[in-house]
This record gives structure tokens, C-alpha cells and sequence, in this order.
């Protein structure tokens, strides 16, 4: 038993396994990037993946997603052995030679750092992939929520994540910062509450706000008018309403995606203009991203359309619609990584490792005249 | 403004065909012309540079975005490179005849492209972008060196084992010593590219929200310094000299400038300033 250990001991620490490992790992990428993944590697139209055993094989493989593969992660946690033996035996030679009063070279010391923040890194990596969470999640102006997983619009989970319920977060003000008539970008005033912290901070594209491991990302923003429905006089429908961005080049559109509103016999769509005209054909134009004259357009289910400025009612069918007010809201990504800092602290290392190897000598000590 | 950074890069493109003809002479008549041939790779330097200055100054950042800011940013990077390395190195000024008709393509591609000035989105600007490009030009520019090496290597191999090596060959130096230059540049190519990837990891984590994604362009630098990686553990362990460190650095090369010039054309890449060299 003994000498099987020593020998998968050996094998673990063999650079020849190491120059393999790293091979095989840019082979298996190439791979990845070769061979189309997720869905698309079904749908390519190149390859006879309407073969039924290519796909089984495919499928078996685990080809169209390489990089969560089972084999994949088996060859990183190789690599890591790997690694990690091959950097124990070269500080354990480092330190051999120190006790016995020889030379360590820089280039030794360097490698040791080197391949220790790779190790560094690596864990980062693993800490990422399995414990930590990212989401999206849409605040209006004024409104609160926790981290719960019904509050995410988007949820993707590490394997290991466990808790939700860390923090709420809280959209305190919003702001349109505009480059003429454009809209240049959004900034968000949002308040984290932690069971120890209350932070209050600024967020705006590639601004975030970090907050221990969890950070906070700005992904869109829109408006969300107040919409009223009546019928005989009994509000069957008050509610402010979130209005999607789409931003394509040099074009913005804000719009609700066809849905059936809660108390309402019917569903609608519609667009949102901030700034427009109407036309005497009774077309709404876009003029700008700017609040001036906002205008709702209502899609009816049965086909009919009304158009609806800012404070105004109209009747359609028995129901009175109207529009009294305006809000904003922030869609934010929310990420939750704790090997986030890991990786960092593991690629400054890398860098600090460089130094040690090919930065300038330290100054000879000055021989004393005494 | 366009017009005067035309000019400019025509006439940085002049002074590389000169350089580059003056080179390829020196390769086959006299090792000395080669000192002239860097001066006028100098000069095209400084035509080069300031066309590059006249771009950011009219942008307002950096030349990096679209076909026409790329290709002649890269173009500029790697005459930095060959310039310091000349200076530093007058043995492996001959390389010029190889990298500057390299930079005189590229301008040229970049030139012919749209000159279009692109709106950027306002998270791109940030001080780890600014150092993820900087590195991005040297590990490009320590790769072609290291690949330029190795053909040198594979030039003179062959002509020491039919017995031949007179002319410029004999001037290339030994071949232990050109071995040692390779793997010195590729140790440099994959430093270069491990900041160039470290950086753009932190610059992404803050624009995207996350420091890895497996994108394309992500995935192929990956590649490509992991190929470096074995080639450093191929020479300092395995001993792998001569022809098979040269193929080994054409081959890391090949995967580079794939990585950083040919993704557009068969990905969508998260990488906006490399889709528009398309």
C-alpha cells in the first residue's frame, strides 16, 4: 500500500506529468473553442449532428460543454495536484540548500512564488465556481428588497452555494446624465444593508459597488409610468409599470413585452416614449431620451391602441386608462463571489514572483570599516 | 484630422519599405547597413507616433478601437519593441527584416479600413484597460521576435547541416546562443501575456462582473500562454533546443495572432473593439 502511495506520490510531483497536464489543458481549451458549445453544437448545421450516435457521443463526452465537464475539472484538479506536489518539492529543495548554506537563487525563490500564486489562483477559481451566486435583480426609485431568491428576475447558483438572505438592497435615487440630446449613462444611489453595515454608494456602468465579497453592477435602467385602470369607477389595476430598455447602436426603445396585467380580463403591450410628438395621422414619434412630453402607447389584446400623455385619461371599451405619474428603476447585477479576492491576491503574487525573478538586485551591503 | 494621421502613416510606411529594403540588403551585402536601416525605421517610428497621438487626441483615448486603430497601434508596439531591442541588442537587429515589413503590412491593413472615429461605451475607460493593452503590444511584439528567432533557427540549422552558413547566416550567431534568445523571448511573450490576461481579468470584473467567462478571446490567450507555459517547461526541463524550440515558438505565434486578430471572423466575442476589426 505504502508503495503504491509513494508511487502516485512521485507521479503526482513528475514534471513530466506537469509539461503533459499543461498540454492536455490547452488541447482540451482549443477543444472548447473548436467544436461549438451549449445549444448551438445541436443546431450546427455543418456537422451530421442528426446522426443519433454522434450525438449520444457528443452527449457522453460532454463535447458541446467543455468547460463544465466532469473530465475538464478532473484535468484542473490533476493540474492542481500537480502543482501543488511540484511546488512543495521545489521549496522543500529551496530550503534543503538554505539549511546546508548554498546559494538560492532569485530565478529559485521566483519559481516558487510563481507557481505558488498559480496555486493561489487556482483556488480562487474553484472558490468562484462553486460558492458563488450571481443574479438580476430590477428596483424601482424607492424600493427595497432582500436577497431571496424570488426577488431575481436571473439566478445562476455555484454548486456549493448555500445562503441567501445576506443583504437588501435599496434604490435610493437615480440619475440620467446626458450628452446632448443623448442619454449618456445612469447613475444609481444605492443603500446595502447587511446585518453589520449600512452602505451607501453610488452605481453606474463599470462603476460597481463592493461590499465584502458581494458586489453590486449596474446592467440597465428605464422608466416605469404609473398606469390606472377603472370600470365603473372600481380601480381594477394601479400599479407602476416596468417598461424594458433595448438599446441597439445608435437606437433606444422602450417597451412591455405582450402580458396579461393581474385583475384585468385582457392583456396589452406598449411602448414608452420620454419625449414625443404625435402626428396628426396619430403616430408618436421619438424625439429624444429626455423627460419633456412622455407619452404610453397600450396595445390592447383585441387589437385596439391608445395613446396616453402623462396625466391624461382615456375610455376604451368600459375602461378608463390613465397615466398621473413617472418613476425610474435600475436593473442591477448582483454577484456574490468569495474567490473573487482570492484570484486577485493570487495574480498579484504572480506579478510580485516576476519581480523576484527579473527585477533589479538587491543593493550590496556596505563592508564596514570597523 | 483624419487627413493629417494619413499622412503620417504613409510616410511611417515609406521610411518601413526603406528600412525593410535596406535590411534584406544587409542580410546579403553588409551587416553594417543594417545600423542605417534601424534609423530609418527610427524615423518612421516618429511619423508613426505622431499620427498615433493625432488618433487619441482626436478620440480622446488610446488608438484601440476598430480595424484602423488596432492594426496600426500594433503596428506601433511592435516597432517600440524591435527599436528597444535594437538598441539593446545590435546582434538581433537582422530581425528587422522580418518585423518591420510586418509593421508595414499593418498599417497598411489599418489604413485601408474604416477611419470612422466609434463610440465606446463609457465602461471601457478604466487604468486596467490602459495596462491591458500595453502588455497586449509587448507580448505581440516579444512573440513575433521569439517566432522570428526561431526562423532563424530552422534557417541556419539547415544550413549548418548541409555544410553551408556563408553570407548572412554566418552572422546570425551560434546556435546555442539563438536557442537561448528564443527561450528568453518566449519566457518574455508569456509574462507579458499573463499580465495582459491578469489585467483584462480585473478590468472585466469590473465592467462585466466577472474576471473569467470563457469567451473566445479570453479562451485563446488562455491557449496561447499555456503553450508558452510548455515551452518554457520543454527547454529549462526537457531540453528541448534547436528545431523543435523553433517550431514550438512559430507554432505559439500562430495561436497568438489568431487570438488577437482572427477570433471576429469565426466568434461573437464579448471583446467589442476586437469584433469591430471585422
Amino acid at each position: 500500500m505504502r508503495r503504491i502511495l509513494v508511487k502516485i506520490g512521485e507521479l503526482l510531483g513528475s514534471k513530466v506529468v506537469a509539461a503533459f497536464l499543461i498540454g492536455a489543458l490547452a488541447l482540451a481549451s482549443a477543444l472548447g473553442m473548436l467544436i461549438p458549445q451549449g445549444q448551438s453544437f445541436f443546431q450546427a448545421q455543418s456537422f451530421p449532428w442528426h446522426l443519433d450516435f454522434v450525438r449520444r457521443a457528443v452527449s457522453f463526452l460532454q463535447l458541446h460543454r467543455v468547460f463544465s465537464s466532469s473530465w475538464f475539472l478532473f484535468l484542473v484538479v490533476l493540474f492542481f495536484l500537480n502543482l501543488l506536489a511540484c511546488t512543495t518539492s521545489q521549496g522543500y529543495a529551496a530550503i534543503k540548500k538554505w539549511r546546508e548554506g548554498r546559494r538560492v537563487s532569485r530565478w529559485q525563490v521566483g519559481t516558487i512564488l510563481f507557481h505558488t500564486s498559480l496555486l493561489i489562483v487556482c483556488v480562487g477559481a474553484f472558490a468562484t465556481l462553486t460558492l458563488s451566486m450571481n443574479g438580476y435583480m430590477v428596483l424601482g426609485v424607492g424600493q427595497s428588497k432582500e436577497d431571496q431568491p424570488g426577488n431575481y428576475g436571473y439566478l445562476e447558483k455555484g454548486i456549493l452555494f448555500r445562503e441567501h438572505g445576506r443583504f437588501a438592497l435599496k434604490l435610493t435615487d437615480q440619475e440620467q446624465h446626458f450628452r446632448g440630446e443623448k442619454r449618456d449613462y445612469t447613475s444609481s444611489l444605492v443603500e446595502i444593508t447587511t446585518p453589520k453595515i449600512v452602505k451607501t454608494a453610488e452605481v453606474s456602468d463599470g462603476q460597481p459597488v463592493y461590499l465584502g465579497n458581494l458586489a453590486v453592477y449596474h446592467h440597465d435602467a428605464g422608466f416605469a409610468p404609473l398606469l390606472q385602470v377603472r370600470k365603473n369607477g372600481e380601480i381594477l389595476f394601479r400599479s407602476y409599470v416596468i417598461f424594458r430598455t433595448e438599446e441597439k447602436e445608435e437606437t433606444v426603445r422602450f417597451y412591455l413585452s405582450p402580458s396579461r396585467p393581474p385583475g384585468l380580463p385582457f392583456s396589452w403591450s406598449g411602448e414608452f416614449y420620454p419625449d414625443a410628438v404625435i402626428t396628426k395621422e396619430n403616430k408618436v414619434l421619438f424625439r429624444s431620451e429626455r423627460i419633456r412630453r412622455p407619452i404610453v402607447v397600450l396595445k390592447l389584446g383585441d387589437g385596439s391602441t391608445i395613446i396616453l400623455e402623462k396625466g391624461e385619461k382615456k375610455k376604451v371599451g368600459g375602461y378608463e386608462f390613465s397615466f398621473s405619474d413617472l418613476t425610474y428603476w435600475t436593473g442591477f447585477d448582483i454577484v456574490y463571489d468569495p474567490g473573487r479576492r482570492i484570484a486577485v491576491a493570487g495574480a498579484a503574487g504572480g506579478v510580485v514572483s516576476l519581480l523576484v525573478m527579473y527585477g533589479p538586485g538587491l543593493p550590496k551591503r556596505r563592508k564596514s570599516n570597523n | 484630422m483624419v487627413k493629417a494621421q494619413l499622412i503620417f502613416y504613409w510616410i511611417s510606411v515609406g521610411f518601413y519599405a526603406l528600412a525593410t529594403a535596406l535590411f534584406v540588403a544587409g542580410w546579403n551585402f553588409k551587416k553594417e547597413w543594417n545600423t542605417r536601416a534601424v534609423a530609418l525605421t527610427a524615423a518612421g517610428f516618429v511619423a508613426n507616433t505622431v499620427a498615433i497621438g493625432l488618433r487619441w487626441y482626436q478620440t480622446g483615448h488610446f488608438p484601440y478601437y476598430g480595424a484602423y486603430e488596432v492594426y496600426t497601434s500594433y503596428a506601433w508596439g511592435l516597432v517600440l519593441l524591435f527599436l528597444v531591442v535594437a538598441y539593446y541588442k545590435p546582434a538581433l537587429r537582422f530581425l528587422g527584416a522580418f518585423l518591420v515589413p510586418l509593421a508595414f503590412l499593418m498599417i497598411g491593413v489599418g489604413i485601408m479600413s474604416s477611419t470612422e472615429v466609434k463610440e465606446i461605451p463609457r465602461s471601457y475607460f478604466t487604468f486596467w484597460l490602459g495596462v491591458h493593452i500595453a502588455f497586449a503590444k509587448l507580448s505581440y511584439g516579444s512573440a513575433l521576435i521569439a517566432a522570428g528567432l526561431g526562423a532563424a533557427t530552422l534557417l541556419k540549422h539547415r544550413a549548418v547541416r548541409k555544410g553551408e552558413g556563408k553570407g548572412f547566416l554566418s552572422r546570425l550567431g551560434e546556435l546555442p546562443q539563438l536557442d537561448l534568445l528564443t527561450y528568453r523571448f518566449m519566457a518574455f511573450a508569456f509574462f507579458m501575456l499573463m499580465i495582459m490576461i491578469i489585467s483584462g481579468a480585473i478590468w472585466a470584473m469590473k465592467a462585466w462582473g466577472r474576471y473569467w467567462g470563457w469567451d473566445p478571446v479570453e479562451t485563446w490567450a488562455f491557449i496561447s500562454w499555456l503553450v508558452y507555459g510548455l515551452a518554457l517547461h520543454l527547454y529549462r526541463t526537457f531540453g528541448w533546443r534547436g528545431n523543435k524550440l523553433a517550431w514550438l515558438a512559430i507554432i505559439a505565434l500562430v495561436i497568438v495572432v489568431f487570438a488577437f486578430f482572427g477570433i471576429p471572423y469565426f466568434y461573437d466575442t464579448a471583446h467589442e473593439h476586437i469584433r469591430a476589426t471585422e
